[in-house]
């Protein structure tokens, strides 16, 4: 018994309806010829998965999206139709008040770790494209942060790596203006000191940080909700388990602005585990590499 | 709706293509997973002599089917683009001689820290000279079945990799003098999934090695790989080999040690200059030697050195 109840005959129709193409333009996208496209077009003959997957490519639409019939087809049209390419699934807009940047970071991740075809995998499952997500500065829900890594779960990858996806927004941005802002700082302590006050301003403010002890060699940190997006968003916590394993990665890569060190963490409290806040305590240590260079 | 396409007579040479590739991919899920192609066919709601054709790329599946099958079993929707199946996801070390109905004999089944991936290219050498059917034969003559190999994330031992180069090199069609060649199908961008695009925007040679070795464990995990040092010339690396060496009896053998880090020297220098468009030479070199009574083995890559 198949999964899917519609024929992708029918599901291609309504791709040239909302999108307006001519009979020329299905089977140009198609990579087939008018007449194969007339017998699907008139219930025939279903597309051959060669031709679906030359689809799936003209539009750069995400295949197993395509396969699925989960293609957004209103953001698709509004999208083709206008010059606006960045338009975000309205999922992603109330209570839009994490950056773009902070989501980029874990895609980067994927990109470098699994190739550009995953990245696009899981923007597209997201109905999202390259062009939602070119303003780092841009607003956009915590839902989208929390659905990359559950689309990761999904695919299999563990917790570390969910971790790991965090970690990496030190590489991301280190070359921004979030790298220009550590860019005087010596010591991973400096480098908290300074990132926690403004992590609403650059990062997101769907949380309220605190430091609640610093040192020369850890820092403990404390997270709460802001009660503003909790209101907005209705629900009572924000974030996932998921979301909240990425950004202990985020928070520990902090002490990587300051030079080459190795940095632990151990949430002691979390959110999603029952505790009205999440607590993380970092430690770092600096890595020592003897040079084989001349 | 198949497209039937009897001794190929109907199809063109794409459609012949991507039958070959999802036939193949099927067999393989099938065997990896224990089913029965009655169980599939069911599935896919075909008869067991069309799943059959399907298997032996004489039929193409409808993207109902495709889809269905990629469901049902979890492999990933665009597989049959490049006929491999690939998770992405690092090694794991496993003993064990079942994979499923795959089966492998005891030499290759304890420790298994290579993926098939990195098989690949010496099988390919295999089936260049020897041709495909010579190929299956004589990997099932070693205690496996070709289609084994069609996902990239199995593992297999070691020793799996030793023997075959033994065999090579006992039919005469390769030698240490050529080592280089023998990797020489490693561009083919199928064997690295979704990994080989970020070889291709790396801007050069020092960069490529350094993004390969922080993906190593998605090629083995025999050795711990780790950046010493680096400069815009070269890197310097090491790599630690597991304790599981100790139980590779045939590495007594002077020879098969030699081997070993012989081959990941060609290995590595045939993967950077291959990978590279603008194609910058480099030599890749060895300053210690873990199996010559250092704690691990050192390399040196630089760029430029032919």
């Amino acid at each position: 018994m198949s999964v899917l109840t519609r024929s992708f005959a029918d599901y291609l129709l309504e791709f040239q309806s909302k999108l307006q193409w001519t009979d020329s333009d299905m089977a140009d996208h198609l990579k087939i010829t008018g007449k194969e496209w007339e017998k699907i077009s008139d219930g025939s003959r279903e597309p051959s998965l060669i031709a679906l997957s030359a689809f799936a490519e003209s539009l750069e639409l995400d295949l197993d999206s395509l396969f699925q019939q989960n293609i957004d087809l209103n953001l698709l049209c509004r999208r083709w139709h206008s010059d606006q390419k960045d338009i975000i699934p309205d999922r992603y807009l109330p209570g839009a008040f994490s950056r773009v940047r902070t989501s980029r970071t874990l895609l980067d991740f994927i990109e470098f770790y699994f190739g550009w075809r995953m990245r696009q995998k899981v923007l597209g499952s997201l109905n999202m494209n390259e062009a939602a997500i070119a303003d780092p500065e841009r607003m956009i829900n915590v839902q989208f942060f929390m659905d990359i890594c559950k689309t990761m779960k999904t695919f299999g990858y563990s917790d570390e790596v969910i971790r790991r996806m965090g970690e990496f927004s030190v590489y991301s941005n280190r070359g921004g203006v979030v790298g220009q802002m550590f860019a005087d700082c010596d010591t991973p302590k400096e480098v908290y000191e300074k990132v926690v006050p403004v992590l609403g301003n650059y990062f997101e403010k769907n949380h309220l940080y605190r430091i609640l002890s610093l040192s020369d060699h850890h820092c403990t940190l404390e997270t709460r909700v802001h009660e503003a997006v909790s209101d907005t968003l209705k629900v009572s916590k924000v974030g996932s388990l998921e979301g909240c394993m990425a950004r202990t990665g985020v928070g520990s890569s902090f002490a990587l602005y300051a030079g080459p060190y190795r940095t632990t963490v151990k949430e002691t409290e979390c959110m999603h585990r029952g505790s009205h806040r999440c607590v993380y305590h970092f430690e770092w240590s600096p890595i020592k590499q003897p040079s084989y260079v001349q | 709706m198949l497209k039937n396409s009897d001794k190929y007579s109907t199809m063109t040479p794409q459609e012949s293509r991507v039958a070959k590739q999802t036939g193949r991919i099927i067999a393989a899920v099938r065997k990896s997973k224990g089913l029965t192609q009655g169980s599939i066919a069911s599935q896919l709601a075909v008869s067991q002599s069309a799943l059959s054709k399907i298997e032996h790329g004489l039929l193409i599946p409808s993207v109902h089917q495709w889809f269905e099958f990629c469901k049902f079993t979890g492999v990933p929707v665009d597989s049959h683009l490049s006929g491999y199946i690939d998770y992405s996801r690092p090694v794991v070390k496993t003993t064990g001689s079942h994979e499923g109905s795959f089966r492998l004999p005891k030499p290759y089944s304890i420790e298994r820290a290579s993926t098939t991936r990195t098989m690949l290219p010496l099988i390919k050498w295999l089936e260049r000279n020897e041709g495909e059917e010579k190929a299956e034969e004589v990997l099932s003559q070693m205690g496996i079945d070709s289609d084994y190999f069609v996902q990239l994330d199995h593992t297999i031992g070691i020793q799996f990799g030793l023997d075959l180069i033994a065999y090579l090199q006992r039919r005469g069609i390769y030698s240490k003098d050529g080592m280089r060649s023998l990797f020489q199908s490693i561009k083919q961008r199928g064997f690295h999934g979704s990994l080989w695009t970020g070889y291709e925007q790396t801007h050069d040679s020092v960069e490529l090695m350094t993004l390969l070795l922080s993906r190593a464990t998605f090629y083995e995990a025999n050795f711990e790989y780790l950046i010493e040092a680096q400069n815009k010339q070269g890197v310097d690396f090491s790599s630690k080999p597991g304790t599981h060496f100790k139980e590779i009896k045939t590495l007594a053998n002077h020879d098969a040690r030699f081997s070993i880090c012989e081959h990941r020297k060609a290995y590595f220098t045939q993967m950077i200059e291959s990978s590279m468009s603008h194609s910058q030479p480099i030599e890749v070199t060895e300053l210690e030697c873990s199996f010559h009574g250092a704690q691990r083995c050192i390399f040196r890559m630089r760029m430029g050195a032919l």
